[in-house]
């Protein structure tokens, strides 16, 4: 079922007045007995009661605006909310980001350690003890990177969680999962000892048309049938732009052609995998009587037996 | 992950409009990526909990960023504490009683000891 704000055709924050009107002139429109025949009047006129029974009613629009029903006023699932989230994040995204004035001294277990550093050898019963030493903690992020990125090497700013921003550089060909370590970019050390390092962890994100397989980049490339048969140049998207690509006459469907050197860096040189792309053979879009007169015709005289296993009959 | 067309389908109050102002005010900061704007769980409860207070409590964009940077100072620091409450809890006995001991004595709740 739609939402029942678009099926009535009306804005989130209309009132209900306006969703009685709405509801009503659809009604009138839609009702079966006005539209003896209409198959479709009633699907629709049922819809349309549908989400009047929800947004007609306050207490249920209430309900529904909330997430608590959904569209056919059955509870959704239980809700989790964002502070199961937020303290789940070893990343703490959401940290300490400074948008209001002055906010941005968030409290870190860190200056926690600097208090208590400071105040050793004048504190209370401590009687000047030695000044602690300790070198500075290391650091894990996680970041996501698009995949073009990551195939062709990119720069990157990003926010740390503790509001610094930090220059990264992944280069050309960078694997999932691999790991950039960023020295001295992690914990400050304690009296006068160096800081710890950053470790960022990079996940690529998917891409639309390609996937990646060691340095090769696989894609599907649709073809029509008639380029199939007869053979063609046809322009194919790889990781550095579109190029021409030559099918081969009499192109099998799932048939992959290999355009080498287009495909992920494999060493600092610049040697590169392939781009492996699977043609997919699309039927014609609209095909008329002349075409399938014309099919009919060649396959009588030309028997097809697409369900048998090659080789099983002649 | 989600798009988002996704999120403001499962958002219902939620407009288009609303989410891209709370995005430039920085308040939800989803993924940029190539097939545009993508969400994940934890951006998703937040979106949640903004809408929650700007629809139904009523907080305009003003009070927005001043509410959620406490709310993120907020669980910014019990995220610090718990790391430090289970380094404490690891320790030998007698460190985690010392430490017990005089950090009620610091929050002035052992009324036989001196601070």
């Amino acid at each position: 079922m739609a939402d029942p704000y678009k099926t009535l055709g009306v804005s989130k924050d209309a009132t209900q007045d306006e969703i009685r009107k709405a509801y009503r002139k659809l009604a009138k429109d839609t009702h079966p007995d006005l539209n003896p025949g209409d198959a479709e009047a009633e699907r629709r006129f049922k819809e349309i009661s549908g989400a009047n029974d929800i947004l007609g009613d306050p207490e249920k629009r209430k309900k529904f605006d909330a997430g608590e029903i959904d569209e056919t006023g059955a509870e959704t699932p239980q809700r989790r909310y964002y502070r199961e989230y937020a303290e789940a994040d070893p990343n703490m995204r959401y940290g300490s980001r400074t948008y209001s004035s002055g906010a941005g001294d968030t409290f870190d277990a860190e200056d926690l350690f600097a208090d208590l550093f400071r105040n050793r050898g004048t504190g209370r019963g401590g009687g000047g003890g030695t000044s602690f030493r300790m070198p500075g903690g290391d650091v894990r992020y996680t970041l996501p990177v698009d995949f073009l990125d990551a195939v062709n090497g990119a720069r990157k700013t990003v926010a740390m969680p503790d509001g610094k921003t930090l220059d990264i550089e992944i280069p050309a060909g960078f694997r999932e999962g691999q790991v950039l370590r960023l020295k001295g970019q992690g914990l400050p050390g304690h009296g006068g000892e160096p800081a710890g390092d950053a470790y960022v962890e990079v996940h690529i994100l998917p891409h639309e048309s390609f996937s990646r397989n060691d340095y090769d980049i696989h894609s599907k490339l649709p073809i029509s049938l008639g380029e199939a048969l007869n053979g063609a140049s046809v322009r194919a998207e790889t990781v550095d732009g579109a190029v021409d690509v030559k099918v081969p006459k009499g192109a099998k469907n799932g048939t992959t052609l290999r355009l080498r050197g287009k495909g992920v860096r494999r060493d600092k040189a610049g040697a590169r995998g392939d781009h492996l792309l699977e043609l997919v053979i699309v039927p014609p879009e609209n095909p008329d009587d002349e075409l399938a007169d014309f099919m009919a015709a060649w396959e009588a005289k030309n028997p097809q037996h697409p369900r048998q296993k090659r080789g099983g009959r002649a | 992950m989600i798009s988002e067309q996704q999120l403001i389908e499962r958002m219902h109050c939620l407009k288009a409009e609303v989410l891209h102002r709370w995005i430039e005010l920085g308040l939800v900061q989803p993924q940029q990526t190539m097939s545009g704007l993508q969400f994940d769980d934890l951006d998703e409860a937040r979106v949640a909990l903004v809408c929650d207070l700007h629809y139904r409590m009523g907080l305009d964009h003003e009070s927005l960023p001043i509410i959620l940077s406490l709310v993120d100072q907020l669980h910014h620091t019990r995220h610090s504490l718990r790391a430090i409450t289970t380094a404490v809890s690891e320790q030998p006995d007698e460190v985690r009683v010392a430490i017990t001991t005089r950090t009620r004595i610091v929050l002035g709740r052992d009324p036989s000891a001196k601070p």
